[in-house]
Parts: C-alpha cells; sequence; structure tokens
C-alpha cells in the first residue's frame, strides 16, 4: 500500500474530474474491492478516504454509489493497462468508456429518482444489481483460466512474444498455467532460455515493450493480458463500420513461432450475429403477416420472439460462431418487453366518452398507454346504472371520471404509483390506493373500478 | 462458424433471454400469473450461475 504518498505533491486539481471517468485507472495496490476508490483518489490527487466516503454516502443515496462503482470496474482499465474489463470482452474500442458512463449516469438519475417515496421497483427490487453483479463475475473472471474463446490460443501469451523477438524457432518453456503474477518472471526465464545470460535484460525490454501499446510501461499481473490487451485495442479502430466484433471465435492454437505480437489473433466471425439477426427479421415478417391475415399479433409477441430469436442465437453461439454480439439485443428487447408488459392492453390513446344513455355506458374501459376519460354526467336515465359495475383501467397515463351529482358511486381505485384522487381523498406514491363510498340514501348507486400502473386517477363530481 | 470450447457467456445469457422468452410464455399464454414472476425471475438467474458455474468449471 503506498499510503497517499503522491495526494499530497500537487493538491487536488478540479479540472480533473471532469475527465476522471475516461482517464482514471483503478489501482493495483491501494484497493479493498477493485481499486476504484483508489485509483480516483490518484487520479484526483486526494486523499482516498474522502473519496470512499463520498462513494459509501452515494451507496445510500439509492445505491447510486453501487451503480458508480460498478461502472468504474466495468469501465476503467488497471493501472498499467489501456484496456477497461468491457473493452477486453467487447469489440468496441475505448469509445465504449464514454457510452459506458452515460448508461450509468442513466441507472444512477434513476436510482436516485427509484429511491424516493413516491415511486417503488416493486419485485424488480434488486435485481438490477444482481445483474451488475452478475455481469462484473462474468466478465471478471481471468481470461486466461479458461473463459471462453480467448483462453485456448491466449495460454501460452508470454512465449509468443519472447520468441517473436529472439529466437523465433527456439520451443519456448511452457509457462506455469497459474503462473504467479508479477511480470517480469515469466518473461525473464524465456528470454535467458532462448538468448542465454547475457542478452538478458535487454530482450526482456524489447520484448516488452514490442507487445505494449506505447506508453505502458508495466505489464499487467496476468501473463495472458499483454497479448489480449494489443490486438484488442488496434483493431477495433480500424474496423469502424464493421458490427460490433466481440471476441474473436477460437482460433487453433498458435502453432510454431508465427504471430507476431501485434496481429490480431482472430479476427471477430459475424457469421452468426447476421444470422441470427436475418432470423429475426424473417421471423418478424412472420408474424406481421399472420397479423394481416389470421389474428391480431401484439407488441409484446414481436419483443418476446425476438428475445427467443436472440437467445437461440446465443445458444448456438456457445458452441459454434460468435454470438456475443447478440446480448445487447436481447437486453434491449427484455426491458421494452418488461416496460410493455405493464400495460393491461396494446392500445394507445385516448378513450373520450360522454355517453347521454346508462345503456352507452361499458362495463370495461381499457387502454395500454393514454387517457381515459368518462364523463357520466349527461345520462340522462341514471336509474338504469342502479347496481352495476364499471371496470376502468389505464396501464400508463391518466383515468378521470366525472360523476353527477344525483348518482351514488362506491370507488376502488388502485395505482401502482402515482397520484389517486377521489372527490376529497387523496393517495399518492407506490401502490397509491384509496376507496370511496357515498352515504346511502335514495339515488341509484354505481360501482367504479380503476386499476392503473403508472400515472394518474382522478373521480370528480359535476 | 466453427466449432470452438464452450462459451461460457454465450451460454449464461442464451439461458438467461430463452427463460425469459419462457416466462413471458408462461404468464402470456400459459397458466401463470403475474405474481409467479416473483420467484421465477430469480430462480432463472440461479439456474443461469448455476450453467455458468458448471460450465466454467468443466472448461478448467
Amino acid at each position: 500500500m503506498s499510503e497517499t504518498s503522491s495526494a499530497d505533491a500537487g493538491g487536488f486539481e478540479p479540472g480533473k474530474l471532469r475527465t476522471a471517468p475516461t482517464q482514471m485507472r483503478r489501482s493495483r495496490d491501494d484497493r479493498y474491492i477493485a481499486g476504484v476508490c483508489g485509483g480516483l483518489a490518484r487520479y484526483l490527487n486526494v486523499d482516498p478516504v474522502v473519496v470512499r466516503v463520498i462513494m459509501a454516502a452515494l451507496t445510500v443515496v439509492g445505491g447510486v454509489g453501487i451503480v458508480l462503482y460498478g461502472a468504474a470496474w466495468l469501465l476503467a482499465p488497471e493501472e498499467g493497462s489501456d484496456q477497461s474489463m468491457l473493452e477486453s470482452h467487447l469489440p468496441a474500442g475505448p469509445r465504449v468508456r464514454m457510452l459506458g458512463w452515460i448508461v450509468a449516469g442513466v441507472i444512477a438519475v434513476a436510482a436516485v429518482v427509484g429511491s424516493g417515496p413516491w415511486f417503488d421497483w416493486g419485485w424488480i427490487g434488486p435485481f438490477p444489481l444482481l445483474g451488475l453483479a452478475v455481469l462484473i463475475w462474468v466478465l471478471a473472471r481471468p481470461r486466461s483460466s479458461g473463459s471462453g474463446q480467448p483462453a485456448a490460443p491466449t495460454a501460452p501469451a508470454t512465449p509468443p512474444a519472447g520468441s517473436a523477438t529472439t529466437a523465433p524457432g527456439a520451443p519456448p518453456p511452457p509457462p506455469p498455467p497459474g503462473a504467479e503474477p508479477t511480470t517480469p518472471i515469466p518473461q525473464s526465464p524465456t528470454a535467458s532460455d532462448a538468448t542465454g545470460s547475457g542478452a538478458d535484460s535487454t530482450t526482456a525490454i524489447s520484448s516488452t515493450t514490442a507487445m505494449l501499446p506505447a506508453g505502458e510501461e508495466q505489464t499487467t499481473r496476468l501473463p495472458m493480458v499483454p497479448p489480449s490487451n494489443a490486438p484488442a485495442v488496434v483493431p477495433p479502430a480500424e474496423q469502424t463500420g464493421e458490427p460490433p466484433p466481440p471476441l474473436p471465435p477460437p482460433a487453433p492454437g498458435p502453432a510454431g513461432p508465427p504471430p507476431s505480437p501485434p496481429t490480431p489473433k482472430r479476427r471477430f466471425d459475424p457469421t452468426l450475429t447476421w444470422l441470427t439477426l436475418a432470423t429475426l427479421v424473417v421471423a418478424m415478417g412472420l408474424l406481421w403477416l399472420v397479423d394481416q391475415t389470421i389474428t391480431d399479433v401484439n407488441g409484446p409477441i414481436y419483443l418476446a420472439t425476438g428475445i427467443a430469436v436472440a437467445g437461440a442465437g446465443m445458444l448456438v453461439g456457445t458452441w459454434w460462431g460468435n454470438g456475443r454480439a447478440l446480448i445487447p439485443v436481447g437486453v434491449v428487447l427484455t426491458v421494452v418487453l418488461i416496460a410493455v408488459s405493464q400495460l393491461p392492453v396494446w392500445k394507445f390513446g385516448e378513450i373520450n366518452e360522454a355517453p347521454t344513455n346508462a345503456a352507452d355506458v361499458r362495463s370495461s374501459y381499457q387502454m395500454g398507454a393514454g387517457q381515459i376519460r368518462l364523463d357520466l354526467t349527461r345520462v340522462t336515465n341514471l336509474e338504469a346504472l342502479d347496481g352495476e359495475t364499471i371496470h376502468l383501467e389505464t396501464g400508463l397515463g391518466q383515468t378521470r371520471v366525472i360523476v353527477p351529482r344525483d348518482l351514488d358511486v362506491t370507488v376502488f381505485a388502485d395505482l401502482n404509483a402515482g397520484d389517486v384522487r377521489v372527490f376529497d381523498r387523496e393517495a399518492n406514491g407506490a401502490d397509491a390506493s384509496t376507496q370511496y363510498t357515498d352515504p346511502d340514501d335514495a339515488d341509484p348507486n354505481l360501482r367504479i373500478d380503476i386499476d392503473g400502473s403508472l400515472g394518474q386517477i382522478e373521480v370528480t363530481r359535476a | 462458424m466453427k466449432r470452438h470450447p464452450l462459451d461460457v457467456v454465450s451460454l449464461v445469457a442464451a439461458v438467461i433471454f430463452l427463460g425469459v422468452f419462457g416466462i413471458w410464455l408462461g404468464v402470456d399464454h400459459g397458466d401463470l400469473s403475474i405474481a409467479d414472476i416473483g420467484w421465477l425471475t430469480p430462480s432463472l438467474l440461479i439456474v443461469a450461475g448455476l450453467a455458468g458455474i458448471a460450465a466454467s468449471l468443466r472448461r478448467r
């Protein structure tokens, strides 16, 4: 732990706050979890304790601290590396970092909003955080130890580098797979084996510099990081137009001397991605055709079918080809599906009715997203409504009912989140609900049930 | 598309998304109710995670 030695040197530079998201590095030696606080403190030149206290405080505010920490974990490279965890698993280069921070910002804002008393995540509760944990777990596993494709080819990472710069023909001694982290150790032996002890130091240096992007001095802890570093950073920048070229599919292990460090090991094979997306298009077309000819096909069905097709593509990608680019597709479709499944019906717009005859008052009004306005004040034969029940439901939006003076009503209003106003009774926030019953008298009695997910319910008397 | 060693990321993602589809199907067209989502979703994550753990260990 290098204490805070560097912290006192120049003092805090506020300007660095702006560049911190893209420039900071996670600390290697000053860390409790992933070195985010230590790294940020070092970048900002402040005491790490300050950063940790702020982070802890933010965690209390709707878990914002957790979101930001997780984001930094995924998006900020470790010291001595130019590639963040996410970048090393995704096709995109460092450009993805800013995008990632924007997404994290949106989630953080949503978390703050969501932590207010007026909103309830309901059963979704901890799942976004669980999802983040799973994501980190999946991405954090060292790529050498047998995660996915990268494993096979990168395992003998150090040797190729050494052999390329020194003695291509000499079979490098296989590095112990679980070898201890420190850089020089795996390298020096290789170099000295190949060229003899005299050239030791120089070859070690040259092989290091050859493998690493400019500006790198230290290789990362794990022996296999350098190779995955260099190729992954370079190629994506070149093939901007290409579909996300995520982790290249496994290639045959490096046979013999060939690949010199800068050459990409394998290229992303987009076959599976395109195949799946094309299948998706066909499926959408078929559904649409069914919608036009046989039966109604609503939005959720399209979304769910899309998720199924993308999932099938990923399943294929578990053994053949590379389907990782489909994951974002699945995520987006799932989020939209969750959102639209809040709607009682697949219907958008406005229902605005002011019936004059009790016979025209329907027993049920439903709107997916939009507005329902039911004005009962013009009904002339109110006695015909006596004993009836009307049910109104708006998934997202406003439901308004206007009741005439000489009609008694019993109102049950339930809203998952929002504002409920029934005459002089109000309820708001999560699970807002209220009941109202007119005092019993000679007037005809109508029961009104109103449900909604998010929005407003209003019952007034003319 | 060449055959390659099992890709854990793809496997976990596939289990999750196919599971989401299955849950939707069960709720929208099957006998499951909205309330069942409350235990189905966590169960799905557990299954996907276990699949990932098993696959990771097997690859080692």
